[in-house]
């Protein structure tokens, strides 16, 4: 099938030229558990809602599922090659920001991670997510935007 | 109807790239993070930017008025009228051409803005983004010009290069000299929520409402490109991103709209008696000295205004002065209020008139916060840089979230209906309505007054505006949720990898809003609030803001005064913030305790004695006790040594202990028979960001002290250092940062005994968001007021 190609939605000029997600890939308290936490500009995210809803954020049920199916379509990642089902927390609001939870199981502690961050990419050509992974020493840090939504990233022994 | 197809993995290497640092040596580890900047990063000093940061005595900038005339033709959404332009050569050379903008070429399908646009995927497309291509394809977009000409009406010479044009003079306009020259032009308005820009229109063409449309019209006019010392002529492209640095000059505006249209424009408004009825224009005089904001155009004046459409046009006309550009705004939807402020701090006008326009679809929030967020703004802003230079602040409600000119800012937020048409909003709709009013009405300070050039450095304004936002917000109410400004909010975009340091070409920021707002934000507050005290620190400031007000400051303006005013050395700081990506992150590894040694036998063998009683009794004595031992089986074999206590004095150590004291100095003796406890702290500095230790340790009796050790601490080693504390009293433990002041990003390391800190997530967990309270406890608001009421109940079925 032939690409479509298509200009993006009504983002380019903003005073606020937010456009920017933060993500954290992390172990939690219990080791056997990792944590994902998105953290994205709600004047941006909440335009997903719009699109469903007539109303922003909240902690409705149908609110809830809208911003889980979105958040797993736009953000995957896979352990060792495997793609993981991440399974919902819940999400919540905080002055600008609207955070979104989920965590993931796991059995032993990897060695490679593929991440894919899209997140709102559909909505805003210019998005530039930033995924940083604690599951090694130190923090890393994988940068993904509109052309390379993947990276590929060595964990290292931690 | 598209397709929505899973996204795929595009396996990819990812690598940290390395940037070669002046700080660090080739030979060694040391890195010098107290480098002076001076001479390396920062450009030589001249007779127009000096040494102390203020403008030299040559210090020169370019000047254009401009003498508009405009027609709003409200059924095509187009704007049509002419400019006038008298330009004012204050450089030291001469110029034998000019640029000029022409911002509404990027809306032509052609434009470099437009064809450089790329998208995400080949295999999805939004709803929004297939509507805006749609929307595109049928769009005229783009300046018309229909005539440039000069002071006489001949035809000058020009060529566009797609958004600016250079207009080739007949003979060079002399250093001093002064021209001008007249554009006839038009463009078609943009749907600012299908296509997006800076301004645009917007229609209330939903079932149920009344069909009418808000103007927000800006860059509507071909604007002089800048001309400066530092760049010569700036005339980079416009693609939508970088925002703008402009002249300062004297506008006087006319704008000619349907009849019952009401225009809000910087400026102040010339004709009120021609365009407003009677009672309006009476109001108006009346709120200038009004204790409460007073309706010039009352709800109901404004609705109904929406019911019918007038014949014939007025024409609103506006002066300004002073100003570096020029914007309005028009609707028949439009409510509006007005309330006059007395400025305390002299220096600008002695009273300025705050304004705001919306439709009553932004109410009742918007006649209640809205003018007393402009005045709030002022006050404060005025406190902390330079008093507010112009007679009028205006706030609108349209289609733009935020977006800043002078005297004028358009705003978005507005409460929501749901479906039964019962009205509330949420705390967030609250308060991201005074929020982002601080921050557009505030940029009336920055770029638009300090008018630093904010396409160049977005810091410079996005970053100081953002920080006196946070200012500003404080000062509201207690709480504020804030939005950006607090340190511990920036942690964790400071520890990741891949990012730019802030001084860094606005077009090649990575992450915008963390970049060239919240971190320059955060980075100021941290200086106020931690490295220079507020004292020193709005003094500075204010020097900044008095020196370069109608004046083009640069980055090293900024640092450099904030340095020669606070007599601080800031160069550690600098670098550390806004040329490097270290991040803080200060680790407590380890405290060890020490007393003493006072030389004193009968103090020091009994201490002896009680450490060698604490330490833990030996397996192999324990498991021994009841076996025989050969000493007690040979009685003989027992001497001296075994009936003698090994910690009881001996004569000898009595005696050399008296000899001591004797060949000690008298403070020597003061030293020995001190008792205090000697603390010993080791930190190490595993961001690499210098920062000064804000220590807080707890005693045995639960007290606590604060120890707020200088950046200066780590001039000799940039990665571990110990601290020495003397006290009689017992340390339990200690906390880096408690605070978190500093943006430490690991705080799990900052405290000594460690302390387990839970995720983000692990604290989202045990607890239980609220959401729109107001909707929750059943209540609603109307259009005039914020005095909650019962929600209408849903019919029975």
């Amino acid at each position: 099938m032939a690409a479509i190609v298509l200009f993006a939605a009504n983002q380019a000029a903003q005073a606020h030229r937010l456009h920017a997600g933060l993500s954290v890939i992390e172990y939690g308290q219990d080791p056997s558990e990792i944590q994902i936490t998105h953290r994205l500009y709600a004047h941006d995210f909440e335009k997903i809602i719009y699109e469903s809803f007539d109303h922003g954020w909240d902690d409705q049920a149908e609110t809830l599922e809208l911003i889980k199916t979105y958040c797993q379509k736009r953000f995957v990642i896979a352990l060792d090659g495997k793609v993981m089902e991440l399974e919902f927390v819940g999400s919540e609001a905080e002055a600008e920001y609207i955070f979104v939870y989920f965590t993931l199981q796991i059995d032993q502690a990897p060695k490679q991670l593929i991440v894919l961050n899209a997140l709102l990419m559909d909505q805003f050509p210019e998005q530039i997510n930033l995924t940083n992974i604690r599951l090694g020493s130190g923090t890393i840090s994988a940068t993904t935007s509109a052309g390379q939504t993947t990276k590929t990233l060595a964990l290292g022994d931690g | 109807m598209f397709r929505i197809v899973a996204l795929g993995f595009l396996a990819s290497v990812f690598a940290n790239v390395a940037i070669a640092n002046p700080i660090q040596q080739t030979k060694g580890s040391f890195e010098d993070k107290f480098r002076q900047l001076e001479g390396e990063e920062w450009p030589d000093v001249n007779s127009m930017r000096t040494a102390s940061g203020s403008p030299g005595p040559d210090y020169w900038q370019q000047q254009a008025d401009y003498k508009i005339d405009v027609t709003l033709n409200e059924a095509k959404r187009r704007l049509d009228g002419i400019v006038r332009v008298t330009y004012t050569n204050k450089s030291r050379q001469d110029l034998p051409y000019l640029w000029v903008q022409l911002d509404q070429n990027r809306f032509q399908n052609g434009s470099i803005g437009e064809l450089g646009r790329a998208v995400t995927s080949s295999k999805e497309v939004s709803y929004n983004a297939a509507r805006r291509a749609l929307a595109m394809r049928k769009f005229d977009g783009g300046y018309r010009l229909s005539s440039v000409t000069d002071a006489t009406g001949r035809n000058l010479p020009y060529q566009v290069v797609d958004t600016v044009m250079r207009i080739d003079l007949p003979t060079p306009l002399k250093a001093g000299a002064q021209m001008s020259f007249a554009i006839t032009y038009g463009y078609n308005i943009i749907e600012e929520r299908v296509i997006g820009g800076r301004g645009g229109y917007e229609c209330f063409e939903a079932k149920n409402e009344d069909g009418n449309c808000i103007f927000e019209i800006a860059q509507f006019y071909p604007r002089m490109a800048v001309f400066s010392d530092y760049e010569g002529w700036h005339n980079k492209q416009f693609m939508g991103r970088g925002e703008f640095t402009l002249e300062f000059g004297k506008y006087e505006v006319s704008i000619t709209v349907p009849a019952d249209l009401i225009v809000a424009a910087t400026g102040e408004l010339q004709n009120p008696d021609e365009v407003l009825s009677a009672a309006q224009a009476s109001r108006l005089r009346e709120a200038r000295t009004a204790d409460e904001p007073v309706f010039i155009v009352t709800p109901s004046e404004a609705k109904a205004n929406e019911r019918s459409v007038a014949k014939g046009t007025k024409t609103w006309r506006f002066m300004a002065e002073d100003v570096r550009d020029f914007a309005f705004a028009a609707s028949r939807k439009f409510i509006w209020d007005a309330q006059g402020m007395n400025q305390e701090i002299p220096g600008g006008p002695d009273h300025v008139m705050a304004m705001s326009f919306y439709p009553k679809e932004a109410e009742p929030l918007w006649s209640a916060y809205s003018t007393k967020s402009v005045m709030h703004t002022l006050r404060v802003y005025s406190k902390y840089s330079t008093p507010y230079p112009w007679p009028v602040a205006i706030s609108v409600n349209g289609p733009k979230f935020g977006m800043e000119y002078p005297m004028i800012c358009f705003n978005g937020p507005r409460p929501k209906k749901d479906m039964r048409g019962n009205l509330s909003y949420t705390d967030r709709d609250k308060y991201g309505l005074i929020s982002v009013i601080i921050h557009e009405v505030g940029h009336n300070f920055f770029p638009m007054w300090v008018n630093s050039d904010e396409r160049q450095w977005t810091w410079m304004d996005e970053g100081l505006n953002t920080f006196m936002q946070f200012l500003a917000e404080r000062e509201w109410e207690e709480n504020y949720p804030s939005r950006r400004g607090e340190p511990k909010k920036m942690a964790e975009y400071m520890v990741s990898q891949n990012q730019v340091p802030i001084m860094t070409n606005s077009e090649s920021i990575l992450q915008f809003g963390n970049n060239a707002y919240a971190k320059p934000a955060t980075a100021l507050n941290i200086l106020r609030e931690t490295i220079l005290g507020r004292e020193a620190f709005d003094r500075a400031f204010t020097q900044y803001s008095e020196d370069w007000k109608m004046k083009r400051p640069t980055p090293y303006d900024f640092f450099r005064t904030m340095e020669e005013v606070s007599g601080t050395d800031l160069d550690w700081f600098w670098r550390g913030w806004f040329y490097s990506t270290d991040h803080v992150d200060i680790s407590l590894d380890n405290i060890s305790i020490g007393t003493l040694n006072t030389a004193d036998p009968e103090i020091e063998n009994k201490l002896a004695r009680k450490e060698a009683g604490e330490e833990p009794l030996s397996l192999t004595i324990e498991r021994n006790k009841s076996m025989p031992m050969e000493v007690d089986r040979d009685r003989a074999l027992l001497d001296y040594y075994n009936s003698h206590d090994k910690f009881e004095t001996t004569k000898f150590q009595k005696s050399d202990y008296q000899e001591l004291l004797k060949n000690l100095k008298p403070w020597e003796r003061e030293v020995l028979k001190s008792d205090e406890n000697y603390y010993f702290f080791e930190f190490s500095n595993l961001g690499g960001l210098v920062m000064p230790i804000i220590l807080e340790v707890e005693y045995k009796n639960g007290r606590k002290e604060e120890f707020r050790l200088p950046a200066e601490i780590w001039r000799a080693n940039p990665k571990k250092v110990t601290k020495m504390i003397v006290t009689d009293r017992e340390i339990v433990s200690a906390t880096v940062d408690p605070r978190w002041e500093t943006a430490d990003v690991d705080v799990h390391n900052n405290t000594f005994p460690r302390q387990i800190t839970p995720t983000r997530l692990e604290a989202f967990r045990g607890k239980k968001p609220p959401r729109n309270r107001m909707a929750e406890d059943k209540l609603v608001v109307s259009e005039g007021s914020l005095i909650t009421k019962a929600e209408k109940k849903a019919p029975k079925k």
